[in-house]
């Protein structure tokens, strides 16, 4: 009985210290970035950032006109993909698996406070999943790409 | 803006023929005697029922797993398919088949103008929340294959039109195969086309209401189900009072066939 109270109470801690890492994993993951200007500016902004950096925009999804067709308004909130030839072929030579985390992507809202925000995962936590060295490095300068983005889409 | 001007616009337009069209024939005309008719005649009706059969159901195939897309669909069979409707009318009227250019005619009209009759509830339904889309709108960005950018004033006119097609070929089936009728027979074609419209994939499966709006839990009185019955019953009866003082002629598609297989001695 005893045994049995021991393996339950070091099952609960793993379990409760697991949950507790989870969402502390993904916040850490999780960047969002507050702007200075408005919505609209800001999603040129990143638009403008990510070209300066010899991104292509594969595609933009504006949520806000989407949600219009089903009846609902929400503020402003686009997603905007986008990809690099050169990273994506250094991506698939590492481990082509790790398509999944393709294109990168930079999500601008509009908050409930009225501030526009940009958000993005950082790339190293999606491929660090893969457990590949490459891509951790892939991950690293993405993240730093990223960190750079964010803070010229945001001034 | 969730009911756009284009919507108003289309809806407009549509009343003002209808209310004109009533208002130029309120008493019933009595039918005019029915033609001899001809293996070219019947020919050229069936040839007609295609791009009659085409126009919606480019729509369910196109959200049909497995199926190819709207932008491909529209382009190599809804417009190839009006050419043909404008060829087989051509060829009637040269024939002089007067009696299937007034159903191909007034088919069209009377199907595109009494689909504001539809709409006037449709987005009344939409704006009440009872309908989980303003489906027109959605028509659009699946025509020109833009659903992540969302509805544009042009993805908006062409979801209008195609939207108010549909229902054209809908007009012109009811008055290709039924003839005249009385105008209890548009009420009885608009529950049909209600349960088409329940029962296939741009409901079932697009909107994911499921069978009937079933899916949604609230029973066969969910608000998917009551909120398209109202409009298709409006649209029923609007298309049956027009079709029935503008088809010059009654018979049917069925009476048609056996005159040519089996003339009259």
């Amino acid at each position: 009985m005893r045994r049995a109270m021991k393996v339950l109470a070091v099952v609960s801690t793993a379990l409760i210290l697991a949950l507790a890492q989870g969402p502390a994993f993904a916040q850490s993951a999780r960047v969002d970035k507050a702007s200075e200007k408005s919505f609209e500016t800001t999603v040129k902004q990143v638009e403008t950032a990510l070209k300066s950096k010899g991104m292509m925009i594969v595609a933009t999804i504006d949520h806000q006109n989407m949600m219009k067709m089903v009846g609902m308004s929400v503020k402003g909130s686009k997603t905007i993909e986008f990809g690099k030839p050169d990273m994506g072929k250094m991506l698939f030579a590492a481990d082509a698996a790790a398509g999944l985390e393709l294109p990168g992507k930079i999500y601008v809202y509009e908050r409930g406070d009225g501030k526009t925000v940009v958000s993005y995962s950082k790339a190293s936590a999606g491929f660090a999943a893969y457990g590949k060295e490459e891509l951790k490095k892939i991950g690293q300068m993405m993240d730093m790409m990223l960190e750079e983005i964010a803070a010229e889409a945001t001034k | 803006m969730l009911i756009t001007p284009i919507d108003i616009a289309f809806v407009l337009v549509g009343l003002a023929i209808t209310v004109g069209a009533l208002a130029r024939r309120w008493a019933v005309p009595p039918p005019e005697p029915a033609a001899v008719a001809s293996p070219g005649e019947l020919l050229l009706t069936l040839l007609a029922l295609i791009p009659a059969a085409v126009g919606p159901n480019v729509l369910v195939v196109a959200l049909t797993p497995g199926m190819p897309a709207m932008p491909q669909l529209v382009r190599w069979v809804l417009l190839p398919s009006v050419v043909l409707l404008l060829l087989v009318w051509g060829v009637a009227a040269l024939r002089g088949y007067e009696r299937l250019t007034n159903r191909i005619w007034t088919g069209l009209w009377v199907g595109f103008a009494t689909t504001a009759a539809l709409d006037v509830f449709r987005l009344t339904s939409f704006s009440l929340g009872l309908l989980p889309g303003n489906l027109p709108r959605m028509f659009g960005v699946l025509i020109f294959d833009t659903m992540a950018q969302g509805p544009t004033p042009l993805s908006d006119i062409a979801g209008g039109l195609y939207h108010y097609w549909v229902s054209a070929c809908f007009g012109l089936t009811y008055a290709l195969v039924c003839g005249r009728t009385r105008c209890w027979g548009g009420l009885i074609w608009g529950l049909i086309i209600e349960v088409g419209m329940m029962t296939t994939p741009p409901m079932v499966i697009a909107m994911d209401t499921g069978y009937f709006g079933l899916k949604l839990g609230q029973g066969i009185l969910n608000g998917v189900f009551i909120g398209s019955l109202i409009p298709h019953i409006s649209y029923g009866i609007a298309l049956g009072v027009l079709q029935e003082r503008y088809t010059r002629q009654r018979g049917s598609l069925i009476g048609l066939v056996s005159a040519v297989v089996w003339p009259p001695r």
